[in-house]
């Protein structure tokens, strides 16, 4: 006759933690009650979602998408909850690490804890459609009036942001810092259009050790040096075949073929201008430091994580202090 | 005889690996790199590309595919299991953990690093797994050992998934390691390896009559003198030094030890002597071949091994397996 | 009414005499089953009250029965009400059809790796929902088509391509590896070359998550395996009896293509509901029938407590991932591999202790 395995232990530890857990939980402190709706002055705004009645003056903004908060940080609205990016705070800059530092979370890219942003007891919540689809926007709509806006492209942040600004009611803020980085992006392009004209390769993160990727105008980090600021395109790269993405992964043996065709190589970097450490490699290996650009020290690390105008004027300030006054001097 | 051609095939394939890449390089210029190379002199691009990108690449490929291999033959042979490859002991989760490990704690950034690490996590997941396998009524029988491997290699992957999601750094550094691929800058690290996969192929070659007769048997088996114990703990080591130590080297790339040593078996039988060697040949043919093609096949970007070898050899697999009349483990 | 079986397990006899219009009644049932789908069932019930009551609300469990009850505070029926019960009914009723499914699976392929996965399904469907993410740029409804209509093709060729004058388990092994390993190919490449959001949106969906599912997901869920799931355990006989081989299933009067085929058929549907609903969630069919196995005692295929393992193991890793790491949310089925392979680990080395 078989011996049967004793059931009581096995059974007996699943048992045991449920009902422990029940236990902890059923002596649990009162939740706090939900903010009163307020019946303060409210205009209506046209988003993604149809139209949306929002406060005038909203002292609560909850921001439920990535580039959101420094969205609203340029025009001079400090959200009350965001995104939890303390797993990334060395990629953003010192300002933004201290509003990272300082505010609440609901969640993460994608995966926004609705039960936060309740917490957070907004009286507005902002966001864009890449991350919040309809059904999130109708549970959203449940905690507080929710503006959700969409781009003419994934991550347009100039329509995004305009948006915005537009539903918070500081739309002005938004237009004088838009002038303002046109203004000075004007005053860059005429005094460094030598430098300008020069051919440029933008690259970035390869998928293989030693290898790297190109960066290409209409893509986020392409559109600043490319269109934005006018670079000249080194010839040598290659047309963009997979897509619109914006970048394309090259080979580690056409290094040379792809690149040599560039004086001016920039990368991307963290606001320390230090560079990923798959880049730092590639940017040591025998067919990369026999490049022109190379061997002429014209390879430059530069923070290119742009989501509003005020970061913008940031990554132009970065530009020129960083590439375009040595690439002058050389 | 079919292994004299299986080795004309696999030295064709590299040197269609020396010569064939993303950047077209003219077959005479190919020839007078490696001969500089072997002067002693040589310089500039096309040297680079060839002696210093494509011959580690070659040499990795080869070795680190004949590793591989072996190990699959080996534990399909100890485990009886149709869906056994080197990982199942825990062999790549134990690498990735401890991995995942070193970059969040120790801040391992380097190649260098990872490979103490991917072969430490290595051989103390196998371990772990025997000596958990080895208790019970009946000791490490096959299905016991492929339980717990499974358990506990989901077990430390689902651990590293979790940190990696937590730790970006970590995240960062898994991206490469943890795709699989033959291109290494620092061939330092498979010569740090390769004693170790000598070690795994005689081990190997040792334990091939043994596992013939398990085969028949248990107890016929150690009336022939073949220690049934003995020879599990010996594939066991061996497989740990072979998949980790290829693991190691190249990151985690699966599927030639699963597929390699069941089509192996499908056409030379199933004595083990055979299998393994046909193995060691014909899985660095599959390997190094993905490898080739993946160079070419989408231009001007690299398709990684990891995923070009599955793509041709699964249709091969799937095609054997309606043509001939297969035999089950 | 108790008495013990041929093989020393006690059982429980119901018999029901005969009565007006309905013919007699006689049922063995194994009383170490009954106890142990209890427990499980009990075990469920009392994570699902804590699932209830905990997040960033913490919501005494009196609210919380009173919220199940009609009443509640307003607060506590959105919250409880509209987010967290339809979420943790779905982690119960997704978990209990991956069980089921994975217990029919591992019966058929007489492997205890067997998994819906054998077939390909889940590759194929993360793979229609990966074309649909990154290729069409559906939500949440094109997903779910995607990834079952995925599926099922794969599991379709993977039949197609394995069939010689029938189904040999192994063949069908080997040619569900060679597809599933294709398609993984294919789904890596795809990844690779998408953008970085695409890619992140992806991942997330590829490594299942119940996150933001709600009553619109639960009802047609409930009504299919409702449906199902019966159909499914009607073939527990037939399945036992072909697990002795087939000759001898077949001497016993069990037409065994037919019986293997629609298993399998039906085996995938439930796996393809749960696909649709969450995204393929790993590991669940492959240990939950493990852990019944060894809860009930039994080698043989035991589908009901495998569906009820598979209930509380998602339930659980569920709230787990949600909670564990506050505020950080981990997806789930990063969870299932964790809480299911420490488990399955325990278990063995207990299994292993006792000589």
């Amino acid at each position: 006759m078989p011996r049967v395995a004793p059931l009581r232990p096995r059974l007996a530890v699943p048992l045991t933690v449920a009902l422990l857990l029940v236990g902890l939980t059923a002596c649990s402190a009162e939740p706090a009650d939900t903010a009163a709706a307020d019946a303060a002055d409210t205009r209506t705004v046209e988003t993604a979602y149809g139209e949306v009645e929002v406060p005038t003056e909203p002292l609560r903004v909850v921001a439920v998408s990535y580039d959101t908060p420094w969205q609203l940080a340029a025009v001079g609205v400090t959200p009350v909850a965001m995104q939890d990016y303390s797993a990334y705070a060395e990629s953003f800059t010192a300002d933004q690490q201290e509003l990272i530092a300082d505010t609440d979370t609901v969640g993460a890219f994608f995966d926004l804890n609705i039960e936060a942003v309740m917490a957070a007891e907004p009286d507005l919540i902002v966001g864009d459609v890449l991350e919040i689809d309809e059904a999130t926007f109708d549970e959203l709509s449940k905690i507080a009036p929710t503006a959700i806006f969409e781009g003419e492209y994934r991550g347009d942040w100039r329509v995004i942001g305009a948006s915005i600004a537009d539903a918070v009611g500081n739309a002005d803020a938004f237009d004088s810092a838009e002038a303002a980085y046109d203004e000075e992006l004007a005053r860059v392009q005429e005094e460094y259009a030598d430098v300008i004209e020069r051919p440029w390769a933008a690259i970035g993160d390869g998928d293989v050790e030693g290898g790297f990727s190109v960066l290409y105008p209409g893509g986020s980090v392409g559109a600043l040096f490319f269109d934005d600021l006018g670079a000249t395109l080194a010839p040598s790269i290659p047309e963009e075949e997979d897509g619109d993405k914006g970048w394309m992964y090259i080979s580690p043996e056409l290094t040379t073929t792809v690149l040599s065709g560039a004086e001016i190589i920039v990368t991307g970097a963290n606001p320390a201008g230090e560079l990923s450490a798959s880049l730092a490699g590639t940017l040591t290996t025998p067919l990369f430091t026999e490049l022109p650009a190379s061997a002429s020290g014209q390879v430059y690390g530069v923070w290119s994580s742009v989501t509003d105008y005020g970061t913008a004027l940031e990554w132009l300030e970065s530009v020129e202090q960083t590439v375009l006054i040595p690439a002058s001097a050389s | 005889m079919g292994l004299i051609v299986a080795v004309v095939v696999l030295l064709a394939t590299i040197v269609g690996s020396l010569a064939v890449g993303a950047r077209y390089i003219p077959p005479a210029d190919v020839l007078r790199a490696l001969v500089d190379a072997v002067e002693g002199r040589g310089s500039g691009e096309i040297h680079e590309i060839v002696v210093g990108l494509r011959l580690p690449r070659a040499f990795v490929g080869a070795v680190v595919g004949a590793s591989l291999g072996v190990a699959g033959a080996l534990i399909q042979a100890l485990t009886r299991n149709t869906l056994a490859d080197p990982g199942i002991l825990g062999v790549n989760a134990g690498a990735g953990f401890l991995v995942t490990v070193g970059i969040g704690w120790f801040g391992v950034g380097d190649i260098q690093g990872y490979v103490w690490f991917s072969f430490a996590g290595a051989a103390a997941a196998t371990l772990l797994v025997f000596v958990i396998g080895n208790t019970g009524p009946s000791g490490a029988t096959p299905v016991r050992l492929t339980l717990v491997g499974v358990a506990l290699g989901a077990l430390l992957s689902g651990i590293s998934s979790m940190i990696s999601l937590l730790n970006p750094t970590v995240f960062d550094g898994m991206r490469f390691w943890g795709a699989g691929t033959l291109t290494s800058r620092d061939e330092h690290v498979l010569w740090a390896v390769l004693p170790f996969i000598l070690i795994g192929l005689v081990l190997a070659a040792t334990v091939a009559a043994p596992l013939n007769a398990i085969a028949l048997g248990e107890d016929l088996a150690r009336s022939l003198g073949a220690g049934v114990l003995r020879t599990r703990i010996t594939v066991i080591v061996a497989v740990t030094l072979l998949a980790g130590a290829a693991t190691a080297a190249a990151g985690p790339i699966g599927f030639v030890g699963l597929m390699v040593p069941h089509v192996v078996r499908w056409f030379v039988g199933p004595d083990q002597k055979w299998i393994l060697v046909y193995t060691a040949v014909c899985a660095p043919i599959l390997l190094l071949g993905a490898d080739v093609v993946g160079r070419v096949v989408v231009p001007p970007q690299e398709m990684q091994v990891g995923i070009v070898t599955a793509f041709i050899g699964a249709p091969v697999l799937v095609y054997l397996a309606r043509r001939r009349k297969i035999t089950g483990l | 009414m108790t008495r013990t079986d041929r093989m020393g397990r006690p059982s429980l006899v119901v018999r029901v005499p005969r009565r007006r219009g309905l013919p007699a009644f006689s049922q063995r049932i194994d009383i170490r089953l009954l106890i142990v789908c209890a427990g499980l069932i009990a075990a469920t019930l009392a994570v699902f009250l804590v699932a209830l009551s905990v997040g960033d609300y913490t919501i005494p469990l009196r609210d919380v029965v009173a919220t199940l009850t009609g009443g509640g505070t307003p607060q506590s029926r959105l919250v409880v009400g509209e987010w967290r019960l339809p979420r943790a009914l779905l982690g119960i009723v997704l978990g209990v059809a991956l069980g089921m499914s994975g217990a029919v699976f591992q019966s058929l392929t007489r492997n205890p790796l067997g998994s819906p996965d054998i077939i390909g399904f889940s590759t194929g469907a993360y793979t229609g929902g990966l074309v649909v993410i990154l290729l069409v740029g559906g939500g949440y409804l094109q997903t779910a088509v995607g990834a079952v209509v995925g599926g099922l093709l794969t599991a379709a060729l993977v039949y197609v391509l394995a069939y010689r004058q029938g189904i040999q388990g192994f063949r069908l092994i080997i040619v569900g590896i060679g597809v599933s390993a294709t398609l993984a190919s294919v789904n890596s490449w795809l990844v690779t070359r998408a953008n970085l959001d695409d890619a992140l949106q992806a991942a997330l969906w590829g490594s299942g998550s119940l996150s933001g599912l709600g009553y619109t997901q639960l009802w047609p869920v409930l009504g299919l395996l409702v449906i199902v799931c019966p159909i499914l355990l009607a073939h527990t006989p037939a399945l036992r009896q072909l697990e002795m081989g087939d000759d001898a299933a077949r001497a016993l009067g069990v037409r065994a293509e037919a019986v293997r085929l629609s298993s399998l058929l039906w085996g995938i549907v439930l796996v393809a509901i749960a696909t649709a609903a969450a995204g393929p969630i790993a590991f669940i069919a492959l240990v939950a029938p493990q852990i019944a196995r060894r809860l009930v005692g039994t080698a043989t295929l035991s589908p009901l407590p495998a569906a009820f393992a598979g209930g509380l193991l998602l339930l659980a890793s569920d709230l787990v991932a949600q909670r564990a790491f506050a505020p950080t949310q981990l997806p789930v089925g990063v969870m299932t591999v964790i809480v299911g392979g420490a488990y399955f680990v325990w278990l063995l080395v207990r299994e292993g202790r006792r000589r």
